[in-house]
């Protein structure tokens, strides 16, 4: 893995948003910090959508956070259509918020139980002065009828109608980046099939470019142009999603296929045989941090980090010694 | 969340208004002046006139009482609105600013705790005079940081949660944030905890003046009135029952207007509170016949009383399980899934709770069995994991301790060897170190490593049948593959019968041998894995199936939505339950329900069965590991 | 590490809550020399009193050297009864402990049992009369209880003493009979907040999955009960214990002068009434140190209870 570097980047004026090298620590207690997130980059082109995909502890919520800046990363650059975001403060700061959306995993927590839908969704508006879309006519587009819902309050709906309203809330100021972290993980899959194609109806109604954090690699894949896999914090690979689920050259991306009950098609036993847990971010391995858990670990992967790389000269990267070629 | 507040909520209000009005129109009362001796015999008992008889002066003592609460009022209600006038900022800066502010305000309430606040009062009151507002102002001054602490542990609770962090990024400014986010929520616990400190209050202001150090003779007050009426104790108890009771009552008034309003205030539902009150049985038919299978259940129901209706959690489920099987049980939430392990088990809560059918296992009727006796089959022939690893062990307890006690309970055995077997039994779930695993608390172990520990658990006492209630669902993919097939390993060393719940249809694919598809509480579809899987017969179960995404879809693929949502289980619509979400349905649908028929070994309830083969190229080889 | 830094939390709370009430008692109106030369006294007396006592040095010296004194025991003398502080305090310590000892053991006794009845049997008649009982204990102030009390057993049946104080040293029966109705009375209040928690936390403790599997895997509700559930649910109580050992302090004051108990507290109501700043302050101190030391030990039982927090 799990490796840093930015030779998968693309040329700056070609991307909408742009992520270097980004670094989030928290403090651990005892004068301790994790480093949630340590070096990932990454860009979206306008109209894109970029899966980010790992298990939990691999930074991908704190990358999500990083990029609306709450909390700013502790280093690397956030760069939205030219303008970096990391070093804006205060008011400057809060006029981008509304070009960077985001739609949160709860659906339940993610609204203010004593406020009306109505109050919610036009929360936005009302800072910003009454520009953006209609508030009736977002909750027609997530599919929430105006009439009934917008003045009821958030416990007397399910949570997929609550994961509605705060797609609402997020595209009612016409944004032009939605980051969704873990949007359907706490839905039953048949409301999840419901947000899903929601927010591919909304993308292209709005011409919306997506960041889309899950766990699940099904769903991330169904969803994404682009996939990028963490772990512990760095970046293992990044390649289209049809070329990543048919081609995986990271172990890590082969084991985590793997795992995947019927995933694990044509994949190798040593691949599937992935052992243990991933190690505490508080201490990571040195040079490769997948390496304690790899079936291909040599003596390089301690040592070395890998950097990231092209596979076949296009747009398949790796962050990895001895990659799947 | 507006829940009823009750009778007792409302007599204290009007209990409380009493008091106050009673207080201000003091003077227009037509009662004698509180400061008027011998407006009746001195020690006279409660009489028509002197309703609470009159002191040893023969002054009324319901003048008396009546001007004392101007004092305890006053104080009670001054004191709290000062304290929270200088507390709620504090408390609010403190939870919403985190980080200095809060370090700094948190080390002075510490010292302030640290102050005996009685003893000061006394001492300030004393020296400065004791007057009415220096009282109120020492005692609105020693609630701040009670006030400060309550306030910032609620904004703490608030400033947390995920609507704020959405509000930041909808770029609303901190103030407006507090005012409209945070506020609205931390009032209904600041108003309840305004009435529990008027209470506390009005009883420190009753010390002070019980001790002679409250507002002074003649204006008369609680505390002082029960000080003077002591001396008459033997004589002319009323003198000192009478403000008594008035004081008892007022303050009883206050906490239980606050403890009603928190109550009302707890989006956290109340949940059902466990008895050991035997569930009321459902009438059912006999048993069927016992066809020797290891495990049969028949027509099990559970149905909870709610003041909605009946909600029929389990409603009419039968099956039959081997030896050496997997049964999987799938559905999405609120379908019955989980309800039915524990009616299986026997571990419903008893109050409210109505249970109907026959569980058999290997021949003996576990649904006629006592407690006692069930006591004797849970943990030694039957087995069970639940979905969360984190809440699954007792976190005060070693993992050792857990896991030797059903070996010394149902074994007998004595403490060294119970060791001895916990430490093979980790070991056997791939627990590296058992050893040392043993004196350790399950805060020290990964979720993964929990898992693991609560399956060596259920397998202690070598059980005939493991239920397994979503135990990978809180895990990670990885590690979620690891614990399956784990519990596919240890099922076939030990010839044991599985029945796995799961909402995950790939889990269920590939790991079980038979499958029960629930819907609304009862069964849709059964039948082995493969032809639920590739011959599906009931709608829902091709809906559910199109629905999940798969690795082998292309990337941007539509999938399957089923619009609407799973039904309220107290209002279940006539016929076909999955009806109205069903793009088969007609009216036959709408009119009767659907009973479950079988084709060979695989039963479906529907009208109007989907009859074409789903081709799955991965559904081939998905069992016979 | 833990323990240490837990020890320098509580030296400096102690130095700040000295230093305050130090400054603060020598601020307030009201002054020694008028208590004791009276009102009509001329100024060259009241300034030579003044400089006897060490008043006329600034605040922060005198602090300081009562600080000084402090350490190696000495908590002054008192200007109006020309006793050492340390004395009388240590003459009357041994009542306010017997007396907050017995309150104690007479909350706890009954709480812990009250709570566990109440939660096993939860939404029914008899919790519910229970919750209602404690209601009414929680909103009887002390004195009120205490004079009732007085009315019942030591007026109509005269089985105790109403007031007065019989050190063990002297006569163990006495001793206990005049330690029984302030105990009772003292201890009720807190009584009801034990029980109250208590019982919520049961109820929560008892609906948590690790209970749910305990029971699937055959154990005794009593075994469930005292093994696994009581200790998960004693955690608040513990921490109550500590946190309202400043509300049972403040309760002794009232108590021992309601029922006539030579102590702490009324060694201090007293002083206030005199205005004796030095005993009040010395009062103070030994109550501030009584309540630090005794969360401190509530720490140390907590991390016993609970291993989650050992290394926190």
């Amino acid at each position: 893995m799990a490796g840093s570097g930015t030779a998968h980047l693309r040329p700056r004026d070609e991307v909408l948003l742009q992520a270097v090298g980004l670094v989030v620590e928290f403090p651990a207690g005892r004068g301790r910090t994790v480093r949630a997130v340590s070096g990932v980059s990454f860009d979206l082109a306008r109209g894109e959508t970029l899966g980010i995909v790992g298990e939990s502890g691999c930074g991908k919520s704190s990358t999500a956070r990083a990029l609306i800046q709450l909390p700013p990363p502790r280093s690397g650059s956030v760069r939205l259509d030219g303008v970096e975001l990391t070093t804006l403060r205060g008011e400057a700061l809060r006029r981008t918020r509304r070009r960077l959306q985001m739609i949160f995993q709860d659906p339940i927590s993610s609204l203010n139980p004593r406020r009306r839908v109505r109050d919610i969704v036009a929360e936005g508006p009302r800072v910003w002065g009454h520009d953006g879309l209609a508030v009736d006519e977002v909750l027609e587009a997530v599919g929430l009828d105006p009439a009934t819902a917008a003045e009821r309050r958030p416990h007397e709906f399910s949570g997929g109608q609550c994961q509605r309203v705060s797609i609402a809330r997020a595209l009612v100021l016409e944004p032009e980046v939605v980051i969704c972290d873990e949007p359907v993980s706490a839905l039953d899959v048949s409301v999840q099939a419901q947000i899903l194609g929601l927010l591919e109806d909304l993308k292209a109604r709005f011409g919306l470019t997506l960041v889309f954090i899950a766990h699940d690699l099904a769903v991330v894949k169904n969803v994404s142009d682009r996939v990028l896999v963490m772990y512990l914090g760095k970046t293992c690979e990044l390649a289209p999603s049809e070329e990543l689920v048919a081609r995986p050259a990271h172990p890590y991306t082969r084991a985590l296929l793997a795992s995947i009950p019927g995933g694990g098609l044509g994949l190798p036993p040593a691949d599937r045989l992935i052992t243990g847990e991933p190690p505490s971010p508080v201490s990571p391995p040195t040079g490769c941090r997948f390496r304690t858990r790899c079936p291909r670990a040599a003596a390089r992967c301690a040592a070395e980090e890998p950097e990231i790389r092209s596979l076949n000269g296009g747009d398949h990267f790796v962050a990895c010694h001895y990659p799947d070629q | 969340m507006r829940r009823r507040l009750g009778a007792g909520f409302w007599i204290a209000v009007a209990w409380i208004a009493l008091v106050l009005a009673a207080a201000v129109l003091a003077d227009l009362l037509p009662i004698a002046r509180y400061d008027e001796t011998l407006a009746g015999p001195p020690q006279a008992g409660p009489s028509a006139a002197h309703p609470f008889g009159t002191d040893g002066l023969g002054r009324d003592v319901l003048s008396r009482v009546v001007h004392g609460a101007r004092v305890s009022l006053g104080v009670g209600i001054g004191a709290v609105v000062l304290g929270l006038a200088i507390g709620a900022p504090l408390g609010v800066l403190a939870g919403y600013r985190r980080r200095a502010a809060d370090a700094v305000i948190m080390a002075v309430n510490d010292v302030a705790l640290a102050f005996p606040a009685l003893v000061f009062a006394l001492a300030v009151v004393a020296f400065a005079g004791a007057s009415l507002r220096n009282v109120l102002v020492v005692l609105g001054v020693l609630g701040v940081p009670a006030w400060t602490r309550l306030i910032r542990g609620a904004t703490l609770s608030f400033a947390e949660r995920e609507f704020v962090l959405a509000a930041r990024v909808l770029g609303v400014r901190d103030r407006r944030i507090l005012w409209r986010e945070i506020m609205p929520n931390v009032a209904v616990p600041a108003a309840s905890y305004a009435f529990v400190g008027m209470a506390v209050v009005v009883v420190a202001e009753g010390s002070l003046a019980f001790l002679g150090l409250s507002v002074q003779a003649p204006t008369p007050t609680w505390g002082g009135l029960i000080n003077e009426g002591r001396a008459l104790m033997e004589t002319a108890p009323h003198v000192v029952l009478a403000p008594s009771v008035v004081m008892f009552l007022t303050v009883l008034s206050f906490n239980l207007v606050g403890d009603r309003l928190r109550a009302a205030g707890d989006v956290r539902p109340s949940g059902l509170e466990p008895t050991r009150q035997a569930p009321a049985v459902l009438p059912s038919a006999g048993p069927r016949p016992l066809t020797g299978a290891l495990l049969q259940v028949d027509d099990l129901r559970t149905h909870f009383l709610t003041p909605r209706g009946p909600v029929k959690a389990v409603d009419g489920v039968s099956f039959t399980l081997e030896r050496g099987r997997t049964l999987a049980v799938v559905g999405e939430s609120g379908s019955g899934k989980s309800m039915l392990i524990r009616s299986v088990l026997g571990l419903l809560p008893g109050a409210g709770v109505a249970r109907g059918g026959h569980v058999h296992l290997g021949g003996d009727e576990l649904t006629a069995f006592t407690p006692e006796r069930m006591r004797q089959v849970l943990g030694r022939r039957l087995g069970a994991v639940f979905q969360d690893p984190m809440t699954a062990l007792n976190p005060v307890r070693t993992i050792g301790a857990q896991v030797a006690e059903p070996l010394r309970v149902h074994l007998g055995m004595s403490r060294r060897q119970a060791r001895e077997e916990a430490a093979r039994l980790l070991a056997s779930v791939g627990i590296p170190d058992p050893a040392r695993t043993l004196g350790r608390y399950p805060h020290q172990l990964s979720g993964g490593m929990r898992q693991r520990v609560t399956i060596a658990m259920a397998l202690s006492c070598g059980p005939d049948v493991l239920f397994a209630d979503e135990p990978t669902t809180a895990l990670d993919v990885t590690v979620q593959d690891q614990v399956l097939r784990l519990v596919h390993r240890l099922r076939e060393e030990r010839d044991m019968a599985v029945v796995l719940v799961s909402h995950d249809l790939s889990v269920v694919r590939q790991w079980a041998d038979e499958v029960i598809v629930m819907y609304a509480g009862k069964v849709v579809e059964r039948g082995p894995a493969a032809d639920v899987f590739e011959r599906t017969r009931m709608p829902y179960t091709e809906a559910l199936l199109q629905a999940a995404p798969r690795l082998t879809d292309p990337a941007h693929h539509r999938l399957r939505v089923i619009p609407g949502r799973p039904p309220d289980l107290a209002a279940v619509p006539d016929g076909c339950a999955f009806r109205p979400r069903c793009a088969y349905a007609r009216d036959r649908c709408a009119e009767q329900a659907p009973p479950l028929v079988a084709e060979g070994g695989h039963l479906h309830a529907c009208w109007h069965p989907v009859g074409r083969t789903m081709t799955e190229s991965e559904g081939a080889d998905s069992h016979g590991r | 590490m833990i323990v240490l830094h837990r020890l320098a939390r509580l030296v400096i709370v102690l130095l700040v809550v000295t230093f305050l009430s130090y400054v603060m008692l020598a601020l307030l109106p009201g002054d020694p020399v008028t208590q004791i030369l009276g009102i009509g006294a001329d100024e060259e007396a009241r300034a030579r009193l003044r400089q006897e006592l060490g008043l006329d040095e600034p605040l922060l010296v005198r602090y300081a050297g009562w600080l000084g004194d402090l350490l190696t025991g000495d908590f002054g003398t008192s200007p109006i009864t020309r006793t050492p502080v340390a004395g009388e305090l240590a003459e009357r310590l041994p009542v306010t402990l017997e007396l907050l000892v017995a309150a104690q053991v007479v909350a706890l006794g009954l709480a812990v049992p009250v709570g566990i009845a109440a939660a096993r049997r939860a939404g029914r008649a008899l919790d519910q009369a229970l919750t209602v009982l404690s209601f009414a204990l929680l909103s009887t102030p002390v004195f009120v209880l205490g004079v009732l009390l007085i009315l019942l057993f030591a007026v109509t049946w005269q089985v105790v003493p109403a007031t007065g104080w019989t050190p063990i040293s002297v006569d163990l029966g006495w001793n206990i009979t005049s330690v029984l109705l302030p105990a009772v009375t003292l201890g009720c209040g807190q009584l009801a907040v034990y029980a109250r928690l208590l019982r919520a936390d049961l109820i929560a403790t008892l609906q948590e999955d690790y209970i749910t599997l305990a029971r699937a895997r055959g154990l005794s509700p009593r075994r469930i009960l005292w093994r696994h559930a009581l200790r998960p649910s004693a955690i608040s109580l513990i921490t109550a214990v500590g946190l309202n050992m400043g509300a049972l302090i403040g309760g002794t004051v009232i108590i021992e002068t309601l029922f006539g108990l030579p102590g702490i507290g009324r060694l201090i109501v007293d002083s206030i009434f005199s205005r004796d700043h030095l005993t009040v302050q010395g009062g103070v101190v030994l109550i501030s140190v009584g309540y630090v030391l005794v969360n401190f030990a509530v720490d140390v039982v907590y991390a016993a209870v609970d291993p989650r927090i050992r290394r926190a």
